[in-house]
This record gives C-alpha cells, sequence and structure tokens, in this order.
C-alpha cells in the first residue's frame, strides 16, 4: 500500500468486515425484540385496554380528543370500539415492520454507497503505487 | 513530482471507531425504549394497543424536522459561505430527512386506521408533512438532473432553504388550523410517568441514530470529494509522465 | 442605472413582447377556462352544495394556470442565450428577478380577473362581501408570482424542469393555497371577523417573508 495513503498513521482501508458486523449483530437484535414487542402488545387482549381501572394510566392527553372528534363523549367511543374491534395489534405490528424495514433500507444503503467508495479508493490506491514507481 | 504537492494525493482514511461506538449507542437506546413499550408502558384506555406506536411515530417526527431543518440551515450556509463541508452535511441530512418522512407517513395512517377510522384524512399536518416530502425528494432528484454539478448545488440548496417555512408551518399546523393531530406535547403533555420514559427514549434512541447516519453519509460524500480531486490530481500525473 | 429604473424597463420590455405576441397569455386563459370546465365536470353532480368546490377551484385553476405560464417565463432569454448579459450590470439579478415577477404578477392577475366571474357563474355562488376574497386574491398572487419565479428561475439549467417545477412549487406556496380557500369559504359562508384576518395575516407574513428573501436567494443560486 502507497505511505501516501496512510498519512498520520491511520489505516491506509477501512476493515468493510467489522462495520458490517456490528450493523448486522445490531440489526438482528433490534428486529427480533421488536418482533416480541409487537407480538406482546398483540397478545394483549384486547378487554385489558378497556379495563382501564386507574385514570392514572391514563391516554395521552390528546388521544381521548381525537376519540371525542369521531363520536363525541368517551364513554360512546369506548363503546363503539369495543363494539367494531379494527385489529390494533396488527396495525401496530405492520407499523413497527415498515419502520424497521425503512431503517434497514437507510442503513443498506449508507453501507452500499460506502463500500462502493471503497472499492474507488482501493482502485486509486493502485494507481498511486503504479505512478509512483514507475517515476521513482 | 515536486511540481505537484503530495498533499492533496493523501487519502487520510481512519476507522470510524466514535461512529460505531455511536451506532451501538443509539441501538441500545432504541432497544430500551422498546422494551419499556412492550412491557411496562399501559394500553391507551381508548385506543388499547395501537396507541404504542405513538412512540416511534412522534420521534420519527422529530427527527424528521430536526434533520430537514438542519438541512435548510447548511444548505443557507453554503449560499452565503461557498463550503463542501456545509454541501455535503445538507445533503446527507436530507437523505435521512427523506427516510424518517417515510417513516412518519406509514406509520401515522396504520395508526389513524384505528384513532381516526380510516388510513387518511386531508389534514394540514399530513398534507404538509406529504408536500415537504415531496419537496425533500425533489431537491434529491434536482442535484442528479442539474447540466452541471456547481448550479446543481447551488439550486439545491436554494430549494431547501425555501422548504424551511413549510417545515416551521409542519410544526405548528395543529395549533393553527385545528385538524385532527392530537396536542401531546404542546397540550397536557403525557400523563403516565412509563409512558413519559419510553417517549424519551425512543426520541433519544432516533435521533442518535439519524445523527450517526447523517455522520456516515457525510464522511461517504467527504470521501468521494477526495476521491474525486485524487483521480484528477493523478490523472495530471500520469499525463504529465506520458509526456516526459 | 438604478435597480428600480432597470426593473422598469425589463418590465416593459417583457410586456411588449407579450403584447405584441400573445401566445402565453392566451394560451394560459384558455388552460384556465378549460381547468375551470373540467373541475365542472368533475364536481358538479346535483348541482345543490355547487357552491362548497367554488374556493378549492378557483385556487387550483389559478395554482395550474401560474404554473402554465411560469414555464414560458425564461424562455426568450433562455432561447437567446441572454440570461448572463441581463444579469451582468452592476444592479446583479435583482432587476431580472424583480421584473420576471411582475410579468407573472400581471400575467396572472389577467387569469384571475377571467377566471373569478366564470367559477361564481358557473357555480352559482354569491359574493356579498367581496373584500376579504380580493385581498387574499391579491396576497395569494403575489407570492405565488415572486415563489413561482424563484422557482422557474432556479430551474432554468436543469433537465425535466416542467415536471420538477409543479414538484417544488405546490409545496412551497401550499400555505398560500390553504388560507385563501379559507378566507374565500368564509366569504362565501357570509362570514368574517377574526378568523378572515389571521388568514390574511398569516399570507401577509409568507409575502412578506418571499418577496424580502426571494431576490437575494436568486442572486446567490445564479452566481457564477
Amino acid at each position: 500500500m502507497s505511505p501516501l495513503l496512510s498519512p498520520r498513521g491511520s489505516t491506509p482501508v477501512r476493515k468493510p468486515a467489522l462495520r458490517r458486523l456490528a450493523v448486522g449483530v445490531a440489526l438482528s437484535l433490534v428486529l427480533p425484540l421488536s418482533a416480541v414487542a409487537a407480538s406482546t402488545s398483540f397478545a394483549a387482549p384486547q378487554p385489558a385496554a378497556a379495563k382501564a381501572d386507574a385514570p392514572a394510566a391514563a391516554a395521552t392527553a390528546g388521544a381521548p380528543d381525537a376519540a371525542a372528534k369521531a363520536a363525541p363523549g368517551g364513554a360512546e367511543a369506548l363503546a363503539k370500539y369495543k363494539e367494531e374491534p379494527v385489529p390494533g395489534g396488527a396495525l401496530l405490528l405492520a407499523a413497527y415492520m415498515v419502520m424497521w424495514a425503512l431503517a434497514a433500507a437507510l442503513v443498506a444503503r449508507v453501507v452500499m454507497r460506502q463500500s462502493r467508495t471503497e472499492a474507488e479508493l482501493k482502485e486509486l490506491a493502485e494507481r498511486v503505487d503504479v505512478a509512483t514507481e514507475t517515476q521513482a | 513530482m515536486t511540481a505537484h504537492s503530495p498533499a492533496p494525493l493523501q487519502v487520510p482514511v481512519k476507522q470510524p471507531w466514535l461512529l460505531l461506538a455511536g451506532i451501538a449507542l443509539g441501538l441500545a437506546l432504541i432497544e430500551a425504549a422498546l422494551w419499556w413499550i412492550a412491557t411496562k408502558t399501559p394500553p391507551d384506555i381508548i385506543l388499547g394497543v395501537v396507541q404504542k406506536v405513538f412512540y416511534f411515530h412522534v420521534a420519527s417526527a422529530f427527527v424528521m424536522l430536526l434533520t430537514l431543518t438542519a438541512a435548510a440551515g447548511t444548505s443557507l450556509y453554503d449560499l452565503i459561505r461557498p463550503d463542501d463541508r456545509a454541501d455535503a452535511l445538507a445533503r446527507s441530512c436530507l437523505e435521512v430527512g427523506v427516510v424518517f418522512a417515510l417513516c412518519v407517513l406509514t406509520s401515522g395512517p396504520l395508526w389513524a386506521r384505528k384513532s381516526w377510522g380510516m388510513y387518511w384524512t386531508w389534514e394540514p399536518r399530513l398534507t404538509l408533512t406529504l408536500l415537504v416530502t415531496l419537496l425533500a425528494v425533489a431537491v434529491i432528484a434536482l442535484r442528479g438532473l442539474a447540466e452541471d454539478p456547481q448550479s446543481g448545488r447551488r439550486v439545491g440548496a436554494a430549494m431547501a432553504v425555501m422548504g424551511a417555512p413549510a417545515s416551521f408551518l409542519i410544526h405548528v399546523a395543529v395549533k393553527w388550523w385545528g385538524g385532527a393531530h392530537p396536542q401531546v406535547l404542546q397540550g397536557g403533555g403525557i400523563r403516565s410517568s412509563e409512558m413519559r420514559v419510553a417517549f424519551w427514549l425512543a426520541v433519544a434512541g432516533l435521533i442518535t441514530f439519524a445523527a450517526c447516519m447523517v455522520v456516515a453519509r457525510f464522511r461517504d460524500l467527504r470521501l468521494q470529494d477526495r476521491a474525486r480531486s485524487l483521480r484528477l490530481n493523478l490523472s495530471a500525473l500520469e499525463l504529465r509522465r506520458g509526456r516526459a | 442605472m438604478t435597480t428600480l429604473r432597470l426593473t422598469w424597463l425589463l418590465l416593459q420590455k417583457d410586456l411588449r413582447i407579450a403584447a405584441r405576441s400573445r401566445e402565453v397569455l392566451g394560451f394560459t386563459l384558455l388552460f384556465s377556462v378549460l381547468c375551470v370546465l373540467i373541475f365542472a365536470f368533475g364536481f358538479l353532480q346535483s348541482g345543490s352544495a355547487a357552491v362548497r368546490y367554488v374556493p378549492g377551484v378557483l385556487w387550483v385553476t389559478l395554482l395550474f394556470a401560474s404554473s402554465m405560464s411560469l414555464l414560458r417565463l425564461f424562455a426568450a432569454e433562455e432561447e437567446g442565450g441572454t440570461l448572463p448579459l441581463v444579469s451582468a450590470t452592476t444592479a446583479g439579478t435583482v432587476p431580472l428577478f424583480l421584473s420576471k415577477a411582475g410579468v407573472q404578477l400581471v400575467f396572472t392577475t389577467l387569469v384571475t380577473a377571467l377566471v373569478l366571474p366564470m367559477v361564481l357563474l358557473f357555480f352559482d355562488a354569491r359574493l356579498d362581501a367581496p373584500g376579504p376574497v380580493i385581498a387574499s386574491l391579491l396576497l395569494g398572487l403575489v407570492g405565488q408570482s415572486v415563489v413561482g419565479t424563484l422557482c422557474a428561475a432556479l430551474l432554468v439549467h436543469v433537465r425535466l424542469r416542467e415536471v420538477l417545477l409543479p414538484l417544488v412549487l405546490y409545496p412551497t406556496v401550499a400555505p398560500l393555497v390553504i388560507a385563501g380557500v379559507k378566507v374565500t369559504s368564509m366569504a362565501l359562508q357570509g362570514q368574517s371577523g377574526q378568523g378572515t384576518t389571521d388568514w390574511l395575516t398569516l399570507m401577509l407574513v409568507f409575502d412578506l417573508v418571499f418577496v424580502a428573501a426571494s431576490p437575494w436567494l436568486h442572486g446567490r443560486a445564479m452566481q457564477r
């Protein structure tokens, strides 16, 4: 490797394996965990949500607003939601899966672009070697 | 070789240890938030479990607004005082911002299906978010479509600055125009302490993760810049050698 | 030569060209008529609730028509290759920008003068208090012209600009359109007062920001 490419004692060409390993391990941790998180919520029966024993376990401040808009009166809204259960757990799962897929796509794109730059730098390093050797 | 100073030929590439540590920290925070959401937070009284989309939906929206505002700010700086670093930072912020905007725009409707009874409604915050996302995509596309890269850079920067008022309006849309979005943070705040912990963990985790992605893209763009100038220098060198 | 004088001269030149050929203006007016007709086909089914659609039809038609004429705004300079020459004076790019924004404002005002009565007639709407609507239209046209001219000027050297122009213009002027639609619908329902004033203030602030910032942004982005 040309000394020109490694000034200040820095590593000439990055070791991609290490970085990819780190990203891979981290992602493989996140994905199952999020699946577990979503499925435990999914498994939690809907009545548990309706039980609502304590106002302390309160909703976000805004959520009742939204419900009140849909049907005036919290109790009526509650009854309405009990009657026609939209599969909340499935929606939750879908939302988290989509978000992780997007995050994974972002990471994949960044890694891909970096390996392209890496290849470019490697090729340039070889050219520098050739150019400086023949000159010497 | 004396005529060509060797300096531009140097491409210092360091192991991004700090970046790796940042990614690890961000992912750890996200894991913690997920764990907290799954085990500790109570389901919403009215909406049930689907309310748990809230944490990462709002955190993504935070990150989106932060990155897009940062893109506008760095673009403005680049316009006032042309600087390759500001330009690279603006580009990386914009790209990351678009990804998080897509997160907001997909997780939002899935939540709304339950809480508003429909996937999509023409509500000011929703509409503005979609419009700003389209604008950001247009700016990214524009960089590739300009006839020469330098004018593309300036035009893209000007466009990014133009989008800033719209980003600001997203932030205040609900307060000014009503609309169906709940005002959680401006209004009473989150009442349950478990929810608060989960929410801020998610925000911290996503911001760290996004910052790392921005830095990674920034590094990459800077390295590409250097590779480009190195290539130019090398070509000049080889040309001289061929002539000699 | 001062900036204002130069602006006035350029504006006169552009308006004279427009008055002689009448191509762009004529086609823009035709297009806006067509637009209203298509909206009428799309929305008028029973006829009873037609008034509800008036604000939307009005503002969207104006937006479409303005992006129509924007695409040709810099055509003469582009074909003649005179853009660098016009900006080579000591006053910089400001006169060019202001005169083009002025031309666009004149065009869209003419379009509005045609479209507003037409929409009111077709959709059988009555405007008892036209004050707020006219104020909102004026503010909206100024803002649309300035932002539109900025977008068109920035995209002069970009491929596929016909596609990109709406993509960058519509998100940026969205606040104006939202506010304009709100003011118009309030006026049609006979409401006025605090709400109307708030919306008009929002439009005024938007206009002031962009009128102040656009010539500068344009100059910065166009420098060689």
